[in-house]
């Protein structure tokens, strides 16, 4: 993994985004963000640049988070998938850590703890 | 009330500037250098965005702007408030770039950095813009693009609902019926709860589609449509509301559009109680004389503070609405002591223009 990482966040709530973007530039360790709102947009960004590390929210306008988690699982398996989700239940999970997800956040209230796994 | 670009949170700023679907967006230091892009900006401006090209912002803009940029960078850097500068861009898909820079922390600036959103104007030079982005034009806004906002400030709220709200439900029930599995002791139970799911789904598009229907007022009249309106709200609210209104005839004797204008008024102030309030009583009261239209929506919630409070689009649809009939917007609201939202609309003017 480069020194600095390379973020790419894909989440097409902008009330989300408002929060994130502060959060994200004091995390240290994190040398770009690069944002998406939908499941194609990622896909075009993944193309050409390859992130470090991709913060998935599961709902999406055009395709399910999950979906992506898939295509980046069986396209680009280095990199590393947190899913953040307002409906963590113990089903979304199971079915995202079965995919490949690293690691889980429920927005609602592991918000905290995600600058700290992101810089970790 | 007077809207600034401070009272703004970034999705209403969005929707403020324009109706862009692609929008640049980017945080930028006190170097230019980026340490933040969105997907439109990444995907326009990939030469400099690549990693290990420095990625500084001046990098992109045509020389004979750039001290234009670095100016206005200077004055937004640590200081509240909002530029807005059309620069050249040397690379990317158009030529002239609309940038609004806002510090990043917006109470007192102090993160060091700014918040940048773009979109592509056309092609021909544009006509200059003056220096700051001034909230005075809102207010100074012609009636028709006043209410041209405010349906399109409604639109963005169906959109919304029907992303934020719908959408999520309906994906919780494709996500509960891809893990059924046929031999699974939670096979009932899953398949159950996406039904309960799908049924929710379906009363939520019932809710939206009804407020998205005009009452015909050439039939019904104004009065009766309010009067629907408590009707159905009674049935799915604890909310108990009353309705006075006088007299009658003038009030029905207005044109369709500004009665339409004040049924929307109704229905986004009645939406901002039942989302927002937790009030038990509403008062809504609509007197018409010769000079005025007066309507007054009163209710017993938990109130709050306007200084501290960002107005949402609700509430900014009902200024806009007010405004277009040169109309004034009272909100008196106090924490713990309900609201009292006054909107008064002068008749001998109807529509200014």
């Amino acid at each position: 993994m480069r020194e600095k990482k390379i973020v790419l966040l894909v989440d097409d709530s902008m009330v989300i985004l408002e929060r994130m973007i502060p959060m994200l530039e004091c995390a240290p360790g994190v040398e770009l963000v690069v944002h998406a709102g939908t499941y194609k947009e990622a896909v075009n960004i993944l193309e050409c640049l390859q992130p470090d590390l991709i913060l998935l929210d599961i709902h999406l306008p055009d395709r399910s988070g999950i979906n992506l988690l898939e295509y980046v699982h069986a396209n680009y398996r280095q990199i590393i998938v947190f899913m953040m989700t307002s409906d963590a239940s113990d089903q979304y999970r199971t079915i995202c850590t079965q995919m490949g997800a690293h690691r889980f956040f429920d927005k609602a209230i592991e918000f905290e703890g995600l600058t700290e796994a992101v810089s970790a | 009330m007077i809207m600034t670009n401070q009272d703004l949170s970034l999705p209403a700023w969005c929707e403020q500037l324009g109706h862009h679907h692609t929008f640049y967006m980017a945080v930028i230091d006190a170097g230019m250098h980026l340490s933040f892009v969105n997907s439109h900006f990444y995907l326009a401006f990939q030469q400099i965005t690549m990693p290990g090209r420095g990625r500084l912002f001046g990098s992109l803009v045509d020389d004979q702007d750039l001290e234009r940029f670095d100016n206005a960078l200077k004055e937004r850097l640590g200081a509240a408030g909002e530029t807005a500068v059309r620069l050249r861009m040397k690379h990317g898909p158009g030529k002239w770039v609309q940038w609004h820079l806002r510090p990043l922390d917006e109470k007192n600036g102090s993160s060091g950095k700014l918040l940048c959103l773009g979109y592509d104007l056309p092609k021909e030079e544009p006509a200059p813009l003056s220096k700051e982005a001034d909230s005075r034009a809102i207010r100074q806004k012609k009636p028709a693009e006043s209410i041209l906002r405010a349906q399109h400030e409604e639109r963005a709220r169906i959109g919304r609902e029907l992303h934020d709200n719908i959408n999520q439900i309906l994906t919780s029930a494709h996500l509960y019926l891809s893990c059924l599995q046929r031999d699974s002791e939670d096979f009932d139970f899953v398949k159950g709860k996406a039904a309960e799911i799908i049924l929710h789904a379906v009363e939520e598009v019932r809710n939206l589609s009804r407020e998205m229907v005009l009452p015909d007022f050439r039939d019904k009249g104004l009065i009766r449509s309010i009067d629907e309106l408590i009707t159905e709200l009674r049935y799915g609210s604890q909310l108990e509301i009353g309705f006075r209104h006088a007299d009658l005839l003038t009030i029905e004797s207005q044109d369709q559009q500004l009665k339409l204008n004040l049924f929307r008024i109704v229905q986004a102030q009645i939406r901002n109680i039942v989302k927002h309030s937790r009030a038990k009583q509403v008062e809504i009261g609509l007197h018409a004389s010769n000079e005025q239209v007066r309507l007054v929506i009163r209710d017993n919630g938990i109130g709050f503070d306007p200084a501290t409070t960002k107005p949402g689009l609700g509430l900014g649809g009902i200024y806009e609405r007010a405004a277009a009939y040169g109309g004034k917007v009272i909100l008196d609201a106090t924490p713990g002591k309900g609201c009292s939202l006054i909107v008064t609309i002068p008749l001998e003017l109807k529509r200014i223009n």
